[in-house]
């Protein structure tokens, strides 16, 4: 039985936690800034986390999304402006799964830094794909506007999915082509931004032709799901620690406000919400490595308890550090926007009970004990 | 869920104590074909002999040392065992506080005469044990209790009040603690004493519940006398010792509450498909109820994964932590939420009570909506286990 982490996870944990704490400078995403701390991702792929994960073929790390998750919870503690997320986890594993050679050397210059990667995933509860590709001999031409692209606005290369011949298919699309429009739309967390993209015939080459895409894309969403709970996971664990001390260091009427049950029952509250939130992610991602039959339902709901215990962990948070709690200067809000972030995106809490109460409650009803 | 890979020694074992189980469950075990008696004595006596029979080859107390006739069980082994007793449906040992809580205790700080006296009975479940810590003004300030103990020549005279002692009737011993000096700290002068519920003086008072039944007694004692051999620890030195039996509370029991929480869930889902509001709609297509069945199916895996965490760092540090108090708290608290949400799944025709014929589930979850609004009280109240996460675990300055 394991449901500690290794040594080597650990380790993770620990190298990340500081290199973070000293080098993520979040705030220089606000008021103009840009919405990616390039000094800080340089810094992630020297130690090798923009490959964790992505395997041998890509000179990549072997490892399971449990580690990306680890990873995750520490980047969402320090809201660090790195496309870990959108260009690794979601982009890196599409590609090598893919497995093929184009798909390796793209992969490839994503770990060593050279480039960044975002993927068009269909909105959520999207029936269609908003991009349809036509052949013209061996190359082909994309159209179609992306509402929403995260992490677009800093990609080199976007992953698109479009219908080619009446199939789901996949192609590599440099942002820089001149067919191929991306506008950058502010954000509620200026830390982790998005595009609108409209590609009008833009000329570029199919990768994994005889993959089951739409499958791939499904794993690659779930991925994401359990790394957005991991990132609320952390910013959460951070603001829990931050009420902490400020209950321990506040005083009025002449005691700590720690001393007071309103303040401290609050904050047991909040440890139990961090601790599921917790137990919820780990889970997920054990599940998905093990390619477990039912890891979606496991998915679902890492990502609607995680980051809604994270969200009503984070305005505790706030409350207790009182009008410090509501200013500029104070980081809760960075926190505050990463959870509602992680939240909202892919899926609101609501959207994934749904998930489970339809697997509950619409199936065949004499398969309910296996179900419970 | 997740890596629950087992050693060949573990799967042997549990192996070993699902044959058992096999074997050993009378027929028609687990079926409508099989009913315990409603007769409460006729029943103890059955849970009795059942539990006795489980001892003779060594399945109750499996946490036990050895030379105490457990098996030094590891944690993954309670595991795997209460997983296969829920599985198969076994009862429970009638004998738990004794095998949990006595026992261990005894094992712990008692002498060797006490040890060979009652060990072996508690796990033939010979004497069952109930526990008396409350009073009526000692609940979760359970140091301010003040029933007396008068060292009399080589006996102890008990005279005061404890309450909520549950199955108290049907018991043989009560492990409870008394006063014996009340001149120093409320914490000192506190004594840890076994004492027959057959004794002279000590009369039992039925409390009857919100749902009716009486579960739980009020035990009064008159100038009760018990010899003091039969003080656990020193006297005076009963807080200690009762600090220690209440961690001895195990860290594997939350397997058996886990499945009985999801076995009541499924009950609710079935009720939620069976039952129609007048336009012929089944109530699961209720969106509000829809979500609220799906945030309890996350609390039972929660509930799993978090037990099993809790078991993995206490085999990692060697010590229990105060981890437990987060599971107790979210355990109970959504222990109501269960209840809550079956009376609502039942809709309008929740307000029947059994006898109806037209009742939901016979009218079974009105009992169970009243019954469960102990779970945050009892056993530590939820306002009590969040003083020991804000105070043990996030350090957070003790109430005045």
């Amino acid at each position: 039985m394991t449901f500690a982490l290794t040594d080597e996870q650990e380790q993770i944990q620990t190298v990340l936690r500081d290199l973070l704490l000293e080098r993520a400078q979040p705030r220089a995403c606000f008021d103009g800034g840009p919405s990616l701390d390039g000094d800080l991702w340089s810094a992630l792929v020297e130690l090798g986390f923009a490959g964790l994960g992505l395997g041998d073929a890509a000179g990549g790390m072997d490892a399971g999304l449990i580690d990306q998750v680890i990873a995750a919870e520490e980047i969402g503690r320090a809201v660090a402006a790195v496309p870990f997320l959108t260009s690794t986890v979601v982009s890196g594993s599409l590609l090598t799964q893919l497995g093929d050679g184009a798909a390796n050397e793209l992969a490839g210059s994503l770990v060593t830094g050279q480039r960044i990667l975002a993927t068009a995933l269909p909105e959520t509860r999207s029936t269609s794909y908003p991009v349809t590709a036509e052949s013209h001999g061996a190359e082909w031409r994309l159209r179609g506007e992306i509402p929403l692209v995260l992490g677009g606005e800093i990609a080199d290369v976007l992953l698109v999915p479009a219908i080619a011949d009446g199939d789901l298919a996949l192609f590599a699309v440099e942002s820089s082509s001149p067919a191929a429009t991306l506008t950058e739309l502010p954000t509620l967390d200026p830390t982790r931004r998005a595009a609108s993209v409209v590609l009008d015939d833009v000329i570029t080459s199919r990768i994994g032709a005889d993959a089951d895409i739409p499958g791939m894309l499904g794993l690659a969403r779930m991925r994401a799901q359990v790394i957005l709970a991991a990132e609320a996971l952390g910013a959460a664990s951070r603001a829990l620690e931050l009420a902490t001390e400020h209950a321990k260091s506040r005083v009025q009427f002449g005691r700590p406000i720690g001393q007071f049950q309103a303040i401290k029952h609050t904050l047991a509250d909040m440890l139990v919400d961090v601790e599921n939130a917790r137990s919820a992610t780990y889970n997920a991602a054990w599940t998905f490595d093990e390619l477990g039959a039912d890891a979606y339902l496991d998915v679902a709901m890492a990502k609607g308890l995680a980051t809604e215990n994270a969200v009503s962990t984070v305005n505790r948070a706030i409350q207790i550090h009182g009008g410090m709690g509501v200013t500029w200067e104070d980081d809760l809000h960075l926190l505050l926007r990463r959870t509602k972030s992680c939240e909202l995106f892919m899926g609101d809490p609501g959207f994934h009970l749904e998930t489970i109460a339809a697997h509950l409650l619409d199936g065949a009803a004499d398969a309910i004990e296996a179900q419970v | 869920m997740t890596q629950e890979i087992y050693s060949e020694e573990d799967e042997r074992f549990r192996q070993e104590i699902r044959d058992w189980l096999a074997k050993n469950l009378p027929d028609g075990w687990g079926t409508k074909d099989f009913r315990l008696s409603r007769d409460p004595l006729e029943r103890n006596q059955w849970l009795r002999g059942w539990q006795k029979k489980m001892a003779e080859d060594r399945w109750v107390g499996i946490h036990w040392p050895e030379e105490y006739g457990g098996r030094n069980a590891t944690l993954t082994q309670q595991v795997l065992y209460h997983t296969e007793m829920v599985r198969s449906r076994a009862p429970r040992p009638i004998g738990f506080r004794g095998l949990n809580m006595t026992g261990p205790t005894l094992i712990v700080h008692g002498t060797p005469a006490q040890r060979e006296r009652f060990l072996e009975r508690i796990r033939l479940a010979e004497d069952i044990w109930c526990t008396g810590f409350s009073e009526p003004d000692a609940g979760s300030d359970l140091a301010n209790l003040r029933t007396r103990g008068e060292i009399d020549g080589d006996e102890l005279v008990i005279n005061g009040r404890k309450i909520w002692t549950s199955a108290a009737q049907t018991g043989d011993w009560l492990y409870t603690l008394v006063r014996t000096d009340s001149s120093g700290d409320k914490h000192d002068g506190i004594t840890c004493v076994m004492i027959p519920l057959s004794s002279e003086g000590l009369e039992i008072w039925p409390i009857r519940r919100n749902t009716g039944s009486a579960e739980f007694n009020e035990i009064t004692f008159e100038n009760v006398r018990v010899p003091l051999e039969n003080v656990i620890g020193q006297i005076g030195g009963g807080w200690h010792v009762a600090r220690t039996s209440l961690a001895h509370e195990h860290y594997t029991l939350f397997i058996p509450s886990q499945l009985q929480f999801s076995r009541t869930l499924e009950d609710v889902i079935r009720l939620a498909r069976s039952t129609k509001d007048a336009d012929g709609r089944p109530r699961s297509e209720l969106p509000w109820l829809r979500e609220r069945i799906a945030r309890l199916w996350i609390t039972t895996k929660l509930v799993h994964i978090n037990g099993m965490r809790n078991i993995a760092k206490v085999v990692d540090s060697g010590v229990p932590g105060p981890e437990g108090a987060i599971m107790k708290l979210f355990g109970q608290e959504e222990e109501k939420k269960l209840y809550e949400l079956a009376l609502d799944v039942a809709g309008e025709r929740g307000i029947l009570d059994r006898g109806a014929a037209i009742a939901p589930d016979r009218g079974k979850w009105g009992f169970g909506y009243l019954g469960s609004r102990a779970a945050t009280i009892g056993g530590g109240t939820s306002e009590m286990q969040r003083n020991t996460i804000a105070e043990r675990i996030l350090g957070l300055p003790h109430d005045p």
